[in-house]
């Protein structure tokens, strides 16, 4: 049998090699699961009905009550002397 | 002493007040406004292109919803689960089959009986907001109407939205009577007159109270009354049964930390009954009811009008009712 001797370059060559096609691999495998998630997603969205197209002002919303357990008690009224109101309390 | 400057006017079918404690006045407006189109347009139950619209038409699908109607929508669950379901925005198909299906002009006008249906409604359990708040399933069949918190909602940003544009130093809004008021109040406190009609004038007879922060809303079964098939009725719906609820209360004015608080507990006192004077007390919140005979009963440190130590306190009374004719 004809064999040729390795040198200590001929073995770091095959390192690096060796290296370079496991990246490539790692790479090409997370492209794959990237273009996997985003036909995922795309299908995933597409069957989901969307109310919002007419609705372009509404996304500045400003939460007021952030109390999830109990409504919010504030000082108690007083009551005020027979001078005009500013507004009017009632159902409308 | 800093100027008060008033403006009032028409939109989502009520009447709208905004009073400037300085500042100016047309930006405050403006800024309200805004506000008011695109509550309209998010969660109107009389608009065929409003959001709810569409997603009352979608019920049992997925649908993404905008910011602003997953706002409404969470607040409205929130306060169905604070009441027991007594305000529950799963009411739609119910205010519906009653006849309340367009804007209250026209069901007033509205010429010719209708068949009335009465059964009970889904209860809140049957929407599903989902994670992030931007996705929602609704069980099919079910139909939602914000109403009873969506109005004050909008009051309670308003008011933010007025204060930041106008520059004021404080203000208040008031849509149909659900009144917030944010930033610092004038001297003596905002002054507000309690009636059952929110379009009673300012100067009108009653009693009139001062807060200095938060809310007052008011719900009453006397106002947006209609008759269909010979029977009187009117928008608020006893979640058991679907029909206009038959209370001991014909009126509740409540004051809360903010608007949609204080309209879920008024709108609630009346739905719970008899059962309400206990729950309010459990809130500690501020109301005034008042019978179907017009008898008044205040609650949580409710001023006294004939008492004169009531005026100029501030400290509130938990657990106290006193009732008047």
């Amino acid at each position: 049998m004809n064999s040729t001797r390795r040198t200590p370059r001929d073995r770091d060559r095959a390192v690096a090699r060796l290296r370079s096609l496991t990246i490539g691999t790692t790479v090409v495998s997370l492209a794959a699961v990237g273009a996997f998630g985003a036909v995922a997603a795309s299908s995933y969205s597409s069957s989901i009905e969307t109310v919002t197209a007419a609705v372009s002002t509404t996304d500045t919303s400003t939460t007021t009550t952030t109390d999830t357990t109990t409504l919010q008690a504030t000082p108690a009224p007083t009551a005020a002397s027979q001078s005009t109101a500013q507004a009017t309390t009632g159902s409308s | 002493m800093t100027a008060i400057a008033t403006v009032n006017w028409q939109a989502i079918g009520t009447g709208v007040r905004v009073v400037v404690h300085g500042g100016d006045l047309e930006s405050a407006r403006s800024a309200v406004d805004d506000i008011l189109a695109s509550a309209d347009l998010a969660y109107s139950r009389f608009r065929d292109d409003s959001e709810i619209s569409r997603l009352n038409a979608r019920a049992g699908q997925r649908v993404a919803i905008s910011a602003l109607l997953a706002e409404a929508i969470d607040v409205s669950l929130r306060a169905a689960r604070l009441t027991g379901g007594a305000v529950d925005p799963t009411v739609g198909r119910a205010m519906r089959l009653i006849g309340y299906d367009a804007t209250f002009e026209r069901i007033r006008d509205g010429s010719g009986p209708i068949e009335l249906r009465f059964e009970p409604i889904p209860g809140w359990q049957a929407v599903d907001l989902l994670p992030g708040r931007r996705e929602i399933r609704v069980r099919a069949g079910v139909e939602l109407d914000l109403g009873s918190t969506g109005k004050a909602l909008a009051a309670d940003q308003a008011a933010v939205a007025a204060l930041a544009a106008s520059g004021a130093r404080g203000i208040l809004v008031s849509l149909g009577g659900d009144i917030a008021v944010t930033g610092n109040p004038p001297d003596g406190g905002w002054k507000v007159l309690v009636a059952e009609d929110s379009e009673m004038p300012v100067d009108g007879p009653g009693e009139v109270i001062a807060i200095d922060q938060g809310a007052v809303a008011t719900s009453s079964t006397t106002i947006r009354r209609w008759r269909r098939d010979d029977r009187t009725l009117h928008h608020l719906v006893d979640p058991r049964t679907g029909a206009p609820v038959a209370s001991p209360w014909r009126t509740a004015t409540v004051v809360a930390g903010n608007c949609v608080d204080a309209n879920t507990a008024a709108t609630a006192a009346i739905v719970m009954g008899e059962q309400s004077i206990s729950w309010i007390e459990t809130t500690g919140l501020t109301a005034r009811l008042v019978s179907t005979v017009g008898e008044i009963v205040r609650l949580g440190g409710w001023p006294d009008p004939l008492d004169p130590t009531a005026v100029a306190s501030t400290s509130p009374a938990s657990g106290t009712a006193s009732a008047a004719t």
